[in-house]
């Protein structure tokens, strides 16, 4: 048994976007012949269709390989990870359940933001890392600069980087050699109370929410009574696998495997990575060390633009939670988008795959909010309130003062652009903490900087204002305290709910303008005039009118064609359906969309 | 005996107007000449089957196209064929459209003697520079000597102006409200360009600024009501006595026979019309919809109301309660109140009715009131 162990290597891929790691795992995974050649589809890995699209991997799915070296079977067990700060918890969670990592660096790009990041997190978890220069193929290659760049920038050996070309096929053998050679077979002792670690899960709908573990101690079998350390829930296991890469049942998994456990879990939420399974009647001493429960960073409003597809909308966030436990939703009423959800995201991307998921997947027309984040309002009378959304802000008097949440922004860019870049970040109320040349070309900025303001429109502003070179990287740091305040809209006098903003007070007033201006672009003239108003804690500081109507006449009647008369009518009315009726305003819900789309570059 | 009204669509033209929608072309004399014999079959049909019998026509009414670019002796044959078939009242206004450069007094002469009672002459603008710009082929002089004949002639003289083309100015409009109104034009319709997809106006992107479009049509009001005539209709002024009867037909549903390519009817609570392929029609191809419109049903019921509501005799409320079990009143009570205190509608003696501010954004209120 011990032997088998040896021939094990448990490992993953980590990478810059665009690097190339889905390629350099579907061609280990063609070498390995684990999928017939029939079969095989680029980037296998990525099995949503969004992944695909956008080549990026939001879903981790395990990959279990053999390759035969000198006549000795080894099992290669590939554990993907995403490629995304937002899923920063996800990554550690699928690194602790590896033993190494290959690091693939683009050898023209060379080292970036999020390669940092990530390696970061490999070497806190203990993991050999193996350098692996891909691209070599592209005429811009510069392999050897690239080596010394990671030897300088990462500071770890890369003498023996092997050069590989995924999309060519180059260099894949050494990869798998270096795989089998350096990475250390998986330690634990299958003898031991039953230790798993729960990376990822996902929803399936006849065997319910599906754990991805990697056994750290002991052995599971169907049948085996298990429990959740963290939520003490427990649960009888119907069934043990591996994937090949699809699901396929074994009869047991022991310690250094990595696979899945089904036990009829009803949802995806009583499955949180990062917590530990054992047996419930032969528990071990202590969980597996570093977890958390997720939390969202950015919140949103989501309402249909139909207002009478509330329901429908309800039962694709649910159904969309069941495989994405870091989706947090709850029911919120806004007077003027009327029932919807106030949803919590691990970050922007996060939220763009939730809203494109809703509209793709389930067909549905949305309004979303303006992104915010979670501010900590200190009151009075000494207590702590923490605020998500504006509107439930307590009035003026009653806070003493406010925090957000602050993070540590990195940002790499060639240095053409630090200039402009620095004003950005200036606007964007980010201190300015550290900059390093990592070469001629590549600098690296540190800025501490708010939270919110990088949910509003920075990701865009920064590429805008460096043709796209510029990558930025953060981390949340803690909250600090500072001088937020709320921007009202006033719709006819009333505040419109769903346009309220927490923003500092240094930006609220040139905000609070152009959105007037904007919503007097935006809102079609009525029967009535609308004055549209900004207000910060209930002072005036725009206003803009929206002057009545004054022609929507059919002039002329073509030679007694009352039909056509008709017709047009009868559009007019069925316009008013994507009106949104707020007092006696009507809003398009484009107006909607056009204002939370503001940007100001 | 019911009344009826007739309407017989001319699709030709000596030029094709910049701004229009309608169905009309510039065609040869053998193209002509067959479309009126289409034409005069069609009103033979009909008018042998005898189901028009026990009607009598008192409105009816050339339009087009340019009725006036076909020579005279067609008009003729239809006014001999229409009187031959129908039941027409001695006193039946009959309305021929003219544009000023084809008007001539032999023409007016035919139009007379063949029972043609009342004219009605395209001016549209005052000034020839902002006329040729639309595509117009006439000056303000050739629309003079058209206004002389057909005056000299006639006892009932209408002409069309229109409001919001590309450059108009204020004092375009003044001159020409002037212009009619001085030489005691007996009706004027002022119609607001509308830009329809497809025409040329269309193209170069020009949309007729809303304020603009306004202020002018307040100022043609204004205007004409100073000089006497009374805003019948949202773009129809009179002097007492010549309100268009071929006109209030469609406003109070009463039932007209349409001929001809594109012609619309609306006759036993059916509405129908003709195809407006004047290729189709020439080979043979004749009603492309047809609606039954049940008499107290809803579709009366919008129709009713969105008719009425563009006149000054407003939307008899009781009535419209009584025939259809609308009560607008109580269905529609705050909103009534809403706009009655902001100046859009009144009512006078149970009749609903739009205010002059009201008539100009009659579609919202329409759509808001009985949509």
């Amino acid at each position: 048994m011990n032997d088998k162990k040896k021939f094990k290597r448990n490992f993953c891929i980590i990478a810059h976007i665009d690097h190339g790691k889905s390629t350099l795992a579907d061609r280990l995974i063609e070498k390995t012949q684990t999928v017939s050649s029939r079969d095989m589809e680029d980037q296998l890995l990525d099995s949503m269709d969004l992944e695909r699209e956008r080549g990026i991997t939001i879903k981790l799915t395990p990959v279990r390989m053999f390759y035969t070296r000198d006549g000795v079977e080894y099992e290669l067990n590939l554990i993907d990870t995403p490629g995304h700060v937002d899923f920063t918890y996800e990554v550690s969670r699928s690194l602790r359940a590896c033993d190494g990592a290959v690091l693939v660096v683009d050898a023209a790009q060379g080292v970036e933001a999020q390669t940092l990041a990530n390696v970061y997190l490999a070497i806190d978890n203990d993991l050999e890392i193996l350098p692996v220069i891909n691209k070599i193929d592209l005429p811009s290659a510069r392999p050897e600069e690239v080596r010394k760049e990671i030897e300088d920038v990462i500071g770890i050996d890369a003498s023996d980087a092997p050069l590989v070309s995924a999309k060519e096929g180059i260099g894949i053998e050494e990869v798998l050699n270096m795989i089998v050679d350096k990475i250390s077979p998986p330690k634990g002792d299958e003898d031991a109370p039953l230790k798993c670690l729960i990376f990822d899960s996902y929803y399936d709908n006849y065997k319910g929410a599906v754990c991805l573990v990697r056994v750290i101690d002991g052995k599971v079998a169907a049948g085996t009574k298990i429990k959740m350390m963290a939520s003490g829930r427990v649960y009888d296991c119907v069934e043990v696998g591996i994937f090949n890469p699809k699901p396929l049942p074994v009869n047991e998994l022991i310690a250094g495997d990595v696979g899945y456990i089904a036990a009829s879990i009803k949802a995806i939420s009583e499955t949180a990575p990062g917590d530990t399974i054992t047996d419930a009647d032969r528990p071990c001493a202590e969980p597996c060390p570093g977890y958390k429960e997720v939390q969202p960073v950015v919140y949103s409003g989501i309402f249909p633009v139909d207002g009478s597809r509330y329901n429908d909308l309800k039962d694709a966030l649910e159904r969309l939670k069941l495989s994405d436990a870091a989706l947090h939703f709850e029911p919120e009423v806004s007077a003027a988008l009327g029932f919807g959800f106030r949803c919590g995201f691990l970050g922007l991307l996060h939220m763009e795959i939730i809203q494109e998921r809703l509209e793709r997947e389930y067909n549905l027309d949305l309004i979303t909010t303006s992104p915010g984040v979670t501010y900590k309002v200190h009151r009075t009378d000494g207590t702590v309130d923490t605020v998500t959304n504006p509107c439930n802000l307590p009035p003026t008097t009653e806070i003493a003062y406010m925090e957000e949440p602050m993070v540590n922004a990195e940002i790499y860019t060639p240095p053409a652009y630090i200039g402009s870049i620095m004003e950005l970040c200036q606007d964007k109320r980010g201190v300015f903490e550290d900059m390093q040349y990592l070469d001629a070309s590549r600098v690296r900025m540190k800025y501490r900087m708010p939270l919110s303001e990088i949910v509003y429109d920075f990701f865009d502003r920064l590429k805008s204002r460096s043709r796209g070179y510029a990558s930025l990287d953060y981390e949340l740091a803690d909250y600090e305290k500072s001088d937020m305040v709320k921007l009202d809209i006033l719709l006819n006098g009333e505040i419109c709910d769903a346009l309220s903003i927490i923003i500092h007070r240094d930006k609220a007033q040139s905000r609070g303008r152009a959105l007037a201006e904007k919503l007097k672009e935006v809102i079609p003239r009525q029967l009535f005039e609308i004055p549209i108003q900004a207000a910060i804690g209930g002072k005036i500081i725009a206003r803009e009118t929206v002057k009545a109507m004054r022609k929507d006449v059919l002039a002329k009647c073509y030679g007694g064609d009352v039909t056509r008369k008709k017709k047009l009518l009868e559009k007019q009315k069925e316009g008013k359906k994507r009106m949104r009726q707020f007092g006696s305003v009507e809003i398009p819900s484009e107006a909607f969309m056009s204002i939370l789309k503001l940007d100001n570059d | 005996m019911n009344k009826l009204g007739i309407y017989i669509h001319i699709p030709f033209c000596n030029a094709k107007c910049s701004y229009c929608d309608f169905v009309s072309s510039v065609c040869g004399d053998d193209v002509k000449a067959a479309y009126f014999s289409r034409l005069r079959s069609d009103i033979l049909e009909f008018a042998s089957s005898g189901k028009a019998q026990d009607k009598t026509v008192d409105s009816i009414y050339f339009g087009g196209g340019t009725p006036t670019s076909v020579a005279e002796k067609y008009i003729a044959q239809i006014m001999d064929l229409l009187r031959s078939g129908f039941n027409v009242a001695s006193d039946c206004e009959t309305t021929i459209e003219a544009n000023p450069e084809s008007l001539t007094s032999i023409k007016a002469e035919c139009y007379a003697s063949s029972g043609i009672n009342r004219i009605s002459i395209g001016l549209q603008s005052a000034t020839d520079s902002l006329l040729s710009e639309i595509g117009r082929i006439h000056t303000v002089y050739d629309f003079i000597k058209a206004a002389d004949i057909a005056q000299s002639r006639f006892n009932n003289v209408s002409a069309d102006l229109m409001l919001a083309l590309p450059g108009q100015t204020v004092r375009d409009v003044e001159k020409a409200i002037n212009l009619l109104a001085g030489r005691q034009f007996n009706h004027i319709s002022a119609y607001s360009l509308k830009v329809e997809e497809g025409t040329p106006l269309f193209s170069t992107g020009y949309q007729p600024d809303e304020d603009y479009a306004a202020d002018l049509y307040s100022l043609t009001r204004s205007m004409l009501e100073q000089y006497g005539y009374k805003g019948y209709e949202v773009s129809n002024f009179a002097l007492p006595g010549y309100e268009c009867r071929h006109n209030m037909r469609y406003w109070m549903r009463g039932e007209y026979l349409g001929f001809g390519v594109a012609a619309h009817s609306f006759y036993d609570n059916e509405r129908y019309c003709m195809t407006s392929d004047l290729k189709a029609y020439l080979s043979g191809e004749g009603i492309t919809e047809k609606t039954f419109i049940q008499p107290d049903g809803e579709e009366a019921a919008e129709e009713t109301a969105m008719l009425a509501l563009r006149t000054s005799y407003g939307l008899d409320l009781e009535k419209y309660r009584q025939t259809f079990g609308r009560d607008l009143l109580k269905d529609r009570g705050e909103l009534i109140e809403e706009l009655t205190e902001s100046g859009y509608v009144e009512i006078n003696n149970g009749k609903l009715t739009l205010t002059d501010k009201g008539l100009y954004v009659m579609n919202e209120i329409i759509v808001r009131l009985v949509l």
